[in-house]
């Protein structure tokens, strides 16, 4: 089966970063690591799409992000460390029970099991 | 790593925001992309493939560009693109900040500008009132009235602009003596609006008031000392809050422009 990208995926973005902070913090490339291994290689997301999305889902206050702490040992640029706003919470679950309503609601009618 | 950050630029250059968003999402896809490369290095063994493949995975420059410009507040948006953020930025830093070549042309122009917003919305709120319903004779302010709030404005802004300069910079650079002087005379300068409006507008119940009892001029008086205090401690929050950007600056090759 073709891999899931592009306008497909685009939809549902801000919905899987939200699940994926739900397993905690993450900064931007974690968060994209996340996600390729929730969609076991199935999905073909335009890397850099992740943080307009994270801007997006930042000004509607559904996630908060800080610069990671200067004194750290890593190398190389510093990184925005992003997490779950109760109201990202809420919103996720929100999307949760949209899907699964699209899910039912489609399946029905493609004759595929819910 | 040169390339790199050139990439980032080509995405972020055209990009209608302020410098300091601008400077994240700089900082943001350099990590990622720098993290990309490491990992396609790690698995291929070869830099000039490794490249190629993390600059692909970030997606088309162009397409990048434009969801990044989608991701700008709308006010934010128009402000840059009608004034460019070097312009924009340069400017209000300058007249800030002092970090202009004319500090001093810098200021007039801000509080021309202040002026120039006082002066649209003296004859944008009759304009308001007479869609009302209002006669236009009753909702006009008058001439010699305008003159004096936009004389106002324009000393307000400058004096204003003088106060932040002082209390802003580095302890030492900030001087509590010349934020004194400039607030002082800026609160005085408020208080001696009320009578050159009293004289342009004798029978305006407001400054006949004000001019009855002066202690109500006192009170705004010091209500406004309230107000550049709290400018004062708005103003060092920007200020520490711009030296910390400068901080998050992109590492070295990486040149960038607004």
């Amino acid at each position: 089966m073709e891999p899931i990208g592009g306008n497909t995926l685009r939809g549902h973005l801000e919905s899987l970063i939200l699940s994926s902070l739900e397993r905690g913090e993450a900064h931007g490339f974690e968060i994209w690591r996340r996600l390729e291994a929730a969609g076991s290689g199935a999905l073909r997301l335009k890397e850099g799409s992740l943080y307009p999305a994270l801007y997006r889902l930042e000004a509607a206050g559904e996630v908060r992000a800080a610069w990671e702490d200067g004194a750290t040992e890593r190398r190389g640029p510093r990184r925005r460390i992003y997490h779950l706003t109760p109201k990202g919470t809420r919103r996720l679950a929100a999307a949760r029970a949209e899907w699964q309503h699209f899910v039912n609601t489609i399946g029905g009618i493609l004759g595929a099991p819910a | 790593m040169t390339e790199l950050t050139q990439h980032v630029e080509r995405v972020v250059q055209p990009v209608r925001a302020s410098r300091s968003r601008k400077r994240r999402m700089r900082q943001e896809l350099l990590t990622h992309l720098t993290a990309a490369y490491e990992e396609e290095r790690a698995r291929l063994g070869d830099d000039r493939l490794a490249l190629g493949q993390a600059l692909g995975r970030l997606g088309e420059p162009a397409e990048l560009t434009r969801e990044l410009q989608a991701s700008v507040p709308r006010l934010e948006r128009v402000l840059y693109a009608r004034f460019g953020s070097t312009w924009f930025d340069r400017r209000m830093k300058a007249a800030f900040m002092g970090t202009g070549q004319a500090p001093r042309r810098d200021a007039v122009l801000l509080a021309g500008l202040l002026a120039a917003m006082t002066f649209a919305m003296l004859v944008l709120l009759p304009l308001v009132e007479v869609a009302g319903g209002r006669e236009w004779s009753a909702a006009f302010v008058p001439w010699d009235v305008m003159a004096v709030m936009i004389g106002h404005a324009f000393v307000s802004g400058w004096l204003c602009v003088g106060y932040i300069r002082a209390v802003s910079g580095r302890p030492g650079e900030a001087s509590v003596t010349r934020a004194a002087v400039w607030g002082a005379a800026a609160v005085l300068w408020g208080a001696a609006m009320v009578p050159a409006l009293a004289v342009a507008k004798p029978d305006d119940p407001l400054w006949a008031g004000l001019m009855r009892s002066p202690g109500r001029t006192a009170v705004a008086a010091a209500g406004s000392w309230v107000f550049l205090v709290v400018l004062a401690v708005v103003s060092r929050y920007v200020d520490s809050r711009e030296k910390r950007a400068e901080g998050d600056a992109l590492p070295a090759g990486g040149r960038c422009s607004d």
